[in-house]
């Protein structure tokens, strides 16, 4: 369709506007807002579309002047397949209301059709219902219409089928999701087999039946084999029985042989027997004889022994005579030295006394002298005990020189800081002076002389009725005052001290006097000490303790010279005593060594006495034993016939040589010996084949046991193998079943994906080189959604797709505008089209704007020629701004200010 | 004299193809057919039976099935029945002849357990049992001519031989297959020798033209006859590549055999005593009309809880009249449809391809992606590599299901 003329009365704001000669190429409509461009627009969809002239609609209601009641009326020309239309609505329900479709033939205006029939045939000239479908939902932009529609309209859809190829229909969509719901059942999102999907359950299932199968079928095998074996161990049965019967005949033939063997054997016996018996008398009647020539040699032999031993008895009797006679003179010996030494010993008591009456005598001078020492001591005692005390202590001396160093230090201070008053009295006056706030004294002054005083702080001088003078200190020193008392004190305790220590106060000496006492009382202190020390140590209990022992020591004096009147007068000493126990302890050394000397000899003699009695008991113990034994072999020979043995002895001998000769007749032969080995062969061997058909049997009953045992296995055999088939023919089924979902899925995919190439190619085709013109470079490819309408952009190194609504407004803008000429000119290969739009590329930057409209040029134009054809769009613009588009020269213009004639 | 005589009974039979269900059945149908085997002798009024050699389809049968057969058998009243074992279930040391209940001396239920002849009324049996699965011997080589018939019981009576092995009498028989001498009839003087071992019924006559040595064909048909390559689980003991000896013709007989004197024609007629079908059935379709017969065929059918059958379909259909093949039962998920009455069905649709109008396809598929895919679908059908046409057809099955389920 192309519009030709517009004609529009009493629509909204606009009163009339009358717009003719409407060009192919671009036509750019102008003015400022409220002009009514929106209007114009809304009047077309109105006319050619979408009201009939007698209808009510809120569009209507909008669109008819305020406060009027004029009737709407529009008017649009157009060209559709080549001819020139004209539609003519005025829409009213009442009689003014109209529509007429006309087409011109021939330069005039022919009526096709009137009221509602114009509007339909209106539509279906231009092949849609609504002024939204086919191509005017692409084509035919609102203001601020700058995104793609969300759906396909169906008209559109059709167009675009009918000019590109088939299309995805709501029935595809369905099946495709019917078919990837079925898929589940086996596969995963991305087509790979499910770990638990029906076809793996059953796959599991028919692997465990192939291994229950084996199982059976080698129990199978193996109890062919048994059979088979049992079979052969039977067929050997018949060859084993004849066997034993074979060993059986011969063991019985060889048992016959041995019967005679058997005979000689016992013969052989009998005479081993009597040879043994032979050699058995033989050896007997050797070893009496034996015995017999034993017992005389032991005869003879205890005689002699006998004979030696009488002579040592002898002997040995006469050594023990000795022994007793050396003993006795031993004893004999030994008694006079004891008697002896008894006799001198009894001379030590006197000695001892003597010792006794020396001791006791010394002590007693000692004690005498201690007793002297002891009163001497007391004595001195006494005497120290009577000097006076000293007056003063050490630490009291101490105390008073600190005293005085103090006091010299104050008064030095004193001195010091002193104030000097000199006065010097003309003539002889009498002075009040009060210092130091002592009481008023008065003074003389003599003439002509002068007098000093000493302040500490102030003095006033009151001369008669002259003057008082006042010396003192500025400022008083509070710590003179303080000085001066504490000298004062000082003072008064040391006077005090000296006082107690009857020395006069002023007696420079005092205090070395007073040093002089106390190192006198140390002296005495120390000297009682020495003889407290000294007295304890001669009489520590005492005095009269001393007196005691004295008496004591007397008393035992006494006693002895009592007991011994000779040493009454004895004066001997010490030496005197030693002197006679030494010549005591000499003799009696030398008579303890005679007893020892005895007493040795006596042992000696004893010892010699029992080794002798010793001898002569075993000597004569020897002789008994001697005498018994020869006693002995005299009866035993006595017992014995020698020579009745040795004939005896020869007759046996004479038997046993018979008995050997005996032997040696019947001992078997070799071959005689063998058969009891081959005796022993054929009992083995009868033995060993019957062994052997035992276990033959024993085998067969085994095998016939475990063949009695596999009744029910054909069964068994038979349900394994139905149940590897039915399972293996229900996993063929199911897996069949799965991979026919599977590939209708695929194939469903496949061919969809082709049929979206085929649709949406000429489209992408035309607009990436328009993208990359808007300096858009870094994408290849348009991705297209399901309605075939673009929804993503493809990076060049990418398969990632990025969504158009993520670009800016304005690109979104562009975007959706250069697809909607792209699908517009393919369109209008068939037949041209129109584009209206309204206010477009409002957010387009300078740069932009001069692609796009070198664009929306050439779509303008079109071309036919190329990959994909593109038919020449008839193309509006409705703006505000007509300088934006200056750059399409060759476009119509129209200021709608000045067309558009406004009501109110 | 008249006598029952029946062979192949393979009681236990080997089946691991349908299920364990199935299989069931068929194992009990054998038992059943037996039952029938000795109504079938009552109602005939023999006075013995017969049976040649595998009673049993092995000797490790269950103890279950050994007394069931037991007890049937034992059921024949005081007609005595003889038994030799064959070679599936030979006297072996742990054949099922050794076990309880089968192990009793019983004058009714005779095993019997060597060549020695047994006096019979109105003549002899010479029993030839075979005492291994393969063996080189002839297994009647022991029975003694007429001429020397002073030895046997009842001289001058009627002969009658009893064995289990192949006739020599074509080629390329395995030498080990118990293989009996293709004259043995006239050597041996016997009226009639009754054999056992080959499933197919099958008589030979002696020199004089006169049938005396018969096979009777199982009791109870042991598979699909027609495709005997369709492994139902059962093999032969034999050594042998000749499985055609062990196909049965469909049927489940025994014959009941009357003889009037020695050397008298036998009189051999046929007792029907199977129970279950097997069937393999092969319709062309050419619309859903030709569709539509089949189901109602199918669902009048009778005895249909008797029927294995293996239906193969080939043909060109409409969408329309695929989908009623749900009816059938061989829709997606195959169930509920006429099919599932039968004891057991496998439907072969191989060879039935759908080509849905455009008008079909317009509804079922639309005009997007769908649309797209089934024709992809159809490219990969027409492929030759049989494993991409599968998965094709599978997946235009599914696209089908898929389709309408969005459609409604």
């Amino acid at each position: 369709m192309r519009l030709r003329a517009i004609d529009i009365r009493n629509w909204a704001c606009i009163k009339s506007l009358s717009l003719a000669g409407l060009r192919d190429g671009v036509s750019i409509l102008f003015g400022p807002n409220g002009t009514g461009k929106s209007n114009l627009v809304r009047a077309l969809r109105a006319c050619l579309f979408d009201l009939d002239h007698s209808r009510t609609s809120k569009v209507l209601e909008a669109a008819r002047p305020w406060r009027t009641q004029a009737v709407p009326q529009i008017s649009v020309e157009f060209e559709q397949n080549g001819a020139t239309y004209r539609i003519t609505k005025a829409f009213s329900k009442s009689k003014e209301g109209f529509a007429r479709l006309e087409r011109k033939d021939g330069g005039e205006w022919t009526v096709l059709e009137q009221g509602k029939e114009a509007s339909r045939k209106t539509r279906e000239l231009l092949g849609v219902e609504r002024s939204e479908a086919g191509a005017f939902q692409m084509l035919w932009l609102n203001q601020g219409e700058y995104r793609l529609p969300s759906t396909l309209d169906p008209d559109l859809g059709k167009a675009l089928v009918a000019l590109l190829g088939s299309l995805i229909t709501r029935r595809d969509v369905e099946f495709q999701e019917r078919v990837s719901e079925a898929c589940k059942t086996w596969f995963t999102e991305t087509m790979k087999e499910k770990k638990n999907s029906p076809l793996s359950q059953l796959a599991t299932r028919q692997k465990q039946a192939c291994r229950d199968k084996e199982e059976i079928e080698q129990l199978w095998t193996a109890t062919e084999e048994m059979l088979n074996r049992y079979n052969e161990i039977q067929a050997q049965q018949p060859e084993l029985a004849h066997n034993l019967e074979r060993a059986k005949s011969e063991l019985e033939a060889i048992q016959l042989e041995s019967q005679g063997v058997r005979e000689r054997q016992k013969e052989h016996e009998g005479a081993l027997k009597l040879r043994d018996k032979g050699q058995q008398i033989v050896r007997q009647l050797e070893e009496r004889l034996a015995e017999i020539e034993q017992a005389s040699q032991a005869l003879a032999a205890a005689e002699q022994e006998l004979e030696k031993l009488r002579q040592s008895a002898a002997l040995a009797h006469e050594q023990r005579a000795r022994a007793e006679e050396a003993r006795s003179a031993a004893q004999s010996a030994v008694e006079e030295a004891e008697r002896l030494l008894h006799e001198h010993q009894r001379a030590r008591e006197s000695i001892d006394d003597r010792q006794r009456a020396v001791l006791i005598r010394a002590n007693l001078h000692s004690l005498e002298e201690t007793i002297r020492q002891t009163d001497e001591l007391e004595k001195q005692q006494a005497e120290l005990q009577a000097v006076k005390e000293p007056a003063v202590t050490d630490q009291q001396l101490r105390e008073l020189r600190d005293n005085r160093r103090r006091a010299a230090k104050l008064a030095a201070r004193l001195e010091a800081e002193e104030i000097e008053v000199q006065i010097q009295a003309i003539k002889e006056l009498d002075v009040e002076i009060a210092s130091d706030g002592e009481k008023p004294k008065e003074v003389r002054l003599d003439a002509a002389k002068g007098h000093k005083w000493t302040v500490r702080q102030h003095a006033e001088f009151k001369i008669g009725e002259l003057a008082t003078i006042r010396v003192g200190r500025k400022k008083e020193d509070a710590n003179l005052d303080a000085a001066a008392k504490e000298l004062e004190v000082l003072d008064k305790s040391y006077r005090a001290a000296l006082e107690a220590a009857e020395l006069g106060p002023d007696d420079p000496r005092a205090l070395d006097t007073l040093a002089e006492r106390v190192a006198d009382s140390a002296n005495q202190n120390k000297r009682r000490d020495e003889i407290r020390q000294a007295l304890l140590r001669l009489a520590p209990q005492g005095a009269a303790a001393l007196q005691s022992q004295l008496q004591q020591k007397q008393n035992d004096l006494e006693e002895l010279l009592t007991r011994r009147p000779e040493l009454r007068d004895w004066e001997g000493d010490q030496a005197g005593v030693d002197r006679l126990k030494a010549e005591f302890d000499a003799e009696d050394s030398k008579l303890k060594s005679a007893v020892q000397a005895a007493r040795l000899r006596l042992r000696t003699a004893d010892s010699e006495l029992h080794a002798a009695a010793t001898e002569e008991t075993r000597i004569r113990d020897g002789l008994t034993r001697a005498e018994a034994m020869r006693q002995a072999a005299q009866t035993q020979l006595g017992n014995h016939d020698q020579s009745a043995l040795a004939a005896q002895l020869q007759d046996a001998q004479a038997e046993l040589a018979a008995a050997n000769e005996r032997v040696r007749a019947t001992t078997l032969t070799d071959a005689e010996q063998a058969i009891e080995a081959r005796l022993q062969e054929a009992a083995r061997q009868v033995e060993e084949r019957d062994r052997l058909l035992n276990d033959n049997r024993h085998q067969m009953t085994a095998l016939k046991t475990k063949l009695e045992g596999t009744e029910g296995l054909h069964q068994k055999r038979i349900h394994a193998e139905q149940a590897v088939h039915d399972l293996t023919q229900q996993y063929a089924r199911e897996k069949l079943y799965a991979e026919a979902h599977k590939h209708l899925k695929e194939l469903f995919e496949q061919v969809r994906e082709e049929q979206v190439g085929r649709m949406v190619g000429p489209i992408n085709d035309r607009v990436m080189p328009w993208i990359q013109r808007l300096g858009l470079t870094g994408y290849a490819a348009l991705q297209f959604g399901e309605q075939l309408l673009p929804d993503g952009l493809l990076p060049v190194h990418s398969t990632e797709a990025v969504g158009i609504d993520s670009e800016s407004f304005g690109t979104i803008e562009q975007l959706s505008l250069l697809v909607r000429l792209a699908v517009g000119g393919l369109l209008a290969a068939k037949e041209p089209q129109t584009a209206i739009l309204d206010d477009p590329l409002g957010h387009a930057d300078f740069g932009r704007i001069g692609n796009m409209l070198e664009i929306i040029g050439e779509t303008a134009v079109g071309r036919l020629d190329g990959k994909h054809p593109a038919g020449p769009l008839q193309i509006f613009i409705l703006t505000c701004h007509p300088e934006r588009f200056e750059a399409l020269a060759d476009a119509q213009r129209f200021d709608l200010a000045r067309e558009i004639q406004r009501g109110n | 004299m008249r006598f029952l005589h029946a062979a192949d009974l393979h009681l236990g039979q080997r089946v691991t193809r349908f299920g364990e269900h199935v299989n069931g059945r068929v194992q009990e149908a054998r038992l059943e057919a037996l039952d029938r085997l000795v109504a079938e002798a009552k109602k005939h009024a023999v006075e013995f039976l017969l049976i040649a050699g595998d009673l049993f389809d092995d000797n490790r049968v269950d103890a279950a099935t050994a007394r069931r057969a037991y007890k049937i058998l034992s059921e024949a009243n005081d007609r005595p029945v003889y038994v030799i074992s064959g070679n599936h279930d030979p006297l072996t040391v742990d054949s099922v002849f050794c076990r309880p209940p089968w192990n009793q001396d019983d004058a009714r239920v005779c095993v019997l357990r060597s060549a020695q002849p047994v006096a019979i009324p109105g003549g002899t049996l010479f029993p030839c049992p075979l005492f291994a699965k393969t063996s080189f011997d002839d297994p009647t080589r022991w029975i003694p001519p007429r001429t020397a018939d002073t030895a046997v019981p009842q001289a001058g009576g009627i002969r009658i031989g009893l064995a289990h092995g192949s006739l020599n009498d074509r080629e390329h028989l395995p030498a080990d297959d118990h293989l009996i001498d293709r004259w043995a009839a006239d050597e041996k003087g016997l009226d009639y020798l009754a054999l056992g071992h080959w499933h197919g019924p099958y008589r030979a006559k002696d020199r004089a033209g006169v049938v005396r040595t018969v096979y009777p064909g199982v009791h109870e048909p042991m598979g699909f006859h027609d495709h005997p390559e369709f492994s139902i689980g059962w093999s032969a003991y034999s050594n042998t590549t000749r499985t055609d000896l062990f196909t049965d013709d469909g049927r489940g007989r025994v014959l009941v055999v009357t003889i009037e004197r020695a050397g008298a024609a036998p009189v051999i007629e046929e007792v029907e005593t199977g129970r279950l079908q097997w069937r393999d059935e092969s319709y062309m379709l050419r619309n859903e009309q030709d569709l539509g017969k089949l189901i109602q065929t199918l669902a009048t059918r009778e005895n249909q809880d008797r029927q294995l059958l293996r239906l193969h379909l080939s043909g060109v259909l409409s969408a329309s009249a695929i989908a009623q093949l749900d009816e059938l039962g061989g829709g997606v998920g195959g169930a509920g449809g006429v099919l599932t009455r039968f004891l057991w069905h496998e439907l072969d649709r191989d060879q039935l391809f759908t080509s849905p109008t455009d008008e079909e396809l317009q509804e079922l598929a639309g005009d997007g992606v769908v649309r797209a895919v089934f024709d992809r679908l159809k490219e990969e059908e027409k492929s030759t590599e049989p494993a991409t046409q599968q998965l094709a057809r599978e997946a235009l099955v599914l696209l089908y299901r898929f389709a309408q389920e969005v459609r409604r």
